[in-house]
């Protein structure tokens, strides 16, 4: 604060202080003091009292709401942190059954291919037993006496 | 120059000391219906009187009043205690009375058409007792009340809260949300509107 600004407010004080302003505070504090009625008072006491009973309820519902409204977070926080995840585990898991039989299967006839030579496949093999019984029936006599 | 209106200054009830405040306030904040009885009591007179200044209509005044303490029991567990309680109901008082005006200064105004004081019963003071006295002092308390309805509300609210109700500098600053510098400077020009305003009455002394 500079001495300006000191001298200023030394300044308003004093006037303040002064005769005229001290007569005009003189009549302002004379003046009659007002009263409310006894009707504006009962009238002031209901809406206290319907004031007081409506935030008396409010507290009520609050204190049935609070923890409904936190056991329904706790449960919205448990299927969003825990169960949510278990399923989004179990679904996105691979399941590679069929890849395997496939892969399996060529395995399987990659490994006919080299013991049963080209051209054949493991439908196309046919048992030794089979083999010999084809050759019986397919032989006739005329067959022979022409060799 | 003393000048006295001849009304005999009532001195309202407000809590005994800080102490038994302090513990009515406590009571309060639990919604204690009784001890904001007390508090109402205490205060409604002067809350009621400077609302009725800053909106001149005894009626508006009284719903102004009554809104005060309403709001003030609504929220007063938002009351910090760092005033003084007083500070606060003037406070709100000072808040409802600036939006009530700006509200009905958007407002057309009814004009009536007679002078509500037209056939008003006259209260006649008793001969016995001084009445050029009285009805001069009762003039000079009109003319007041004239001068100060005709204040802007900056200034009228100053000076009915520091001449009227007694409230230090500080206490006026916190209700109207002014420095202390601003308040005095209003002060000063609402007194020397008033006197202006006076000042028949003034030079012609009692």
């Amino acid at each position: 604060m500079t001495h300006h600004d000191n001298s200023q407010i030394n300044d308003i004080d004093d006037r303040l202080n002064n005769v005229g302003q001290q007569t005009v505070k003189n009549l302002v504090q004379g003046l009659p003091a007002d009263t409310v009625s006894l009707a504006w008072r009962s009238s002031l006491n209901e809406q206290l009292l319907a004031v007081s009973a409506q935030k008396q309820r409010k507290r009520r519902l609050q204190w049935i709401l609070r923890p409904a409204a936190g056991l329904s977070l706790a449960t919205l926080c448990a299927i969003v942190f825990i169960v949510q995840p278990y399923y989004r585990h179990a679904s996105v898991k691979p399941d590679f059954r069929v890849e395997n039989a496939i892969l399996n299967d060529h395995h399987n006839s990659a490994l006919l291919n080299e013991v049963s030579s080209a051209g054949l496949n493991s439908n196309e093999v046919i048992s030794d037993a089979n083999s010999q019984d084809l050759d019986d029936d397919l032989w006739s006599d005329s067959d022979a006496q022409s060799l | 120059m003393e000048i006295c209106i001849g009304a005999i200054r009532t001195k309202l009830r407000e809590p005994r000391d800080q102490a038994s405040e302090a513990a009515i306030v406590d009571r309060c904040r639990k919604q204690d219906f009784e001890a904001f009885g007390v508090l109402v009591d205490a205060y409604q007179n002067r809350v009621y009187g400077f609302v009725r200044r800053m909106v001149h209509n005894p009626d508006e005044a009284a719903d102004i009043t009554q809104e005060v303490f309403i709001r003030a029991f609504q929220n007063f567990g938002r009351f910090d205690g760092r005033s003084h309680v007083r500070t606060w109901l003037f406070r709100i008082a000072y808040h409802l009375c600036i939006d009530r005006s700006r509200k009905s200064s958007r407002m057309v105004q009814e004009v009536g058409l007679y002078d509500p004081s037209d056939g008003e019963a006259v209260d006649v003071p008793d001969s016995r007792w001084q009445p050029e006295q009285l009805a001069f002092d009762e003039e000079l308390m009109s003319v007041v009340e004239k001068g100060i309805a005709s204040m802007s509300e900056k200034l009228r609210s100053v000076l009915i809260l520091h001449d009227k109700e007694d409230m230090s500098y500080d206490e006026i600053a916190q209700t109207l949300g002014v420095p202390v510098g601003t308040i005095k400077s209003r002060l000063f020009l609402a007194r020397a509107h008033l006197q202006e305003v006076l000042k028949l009455y003034l030079e012609g002394g009692v």
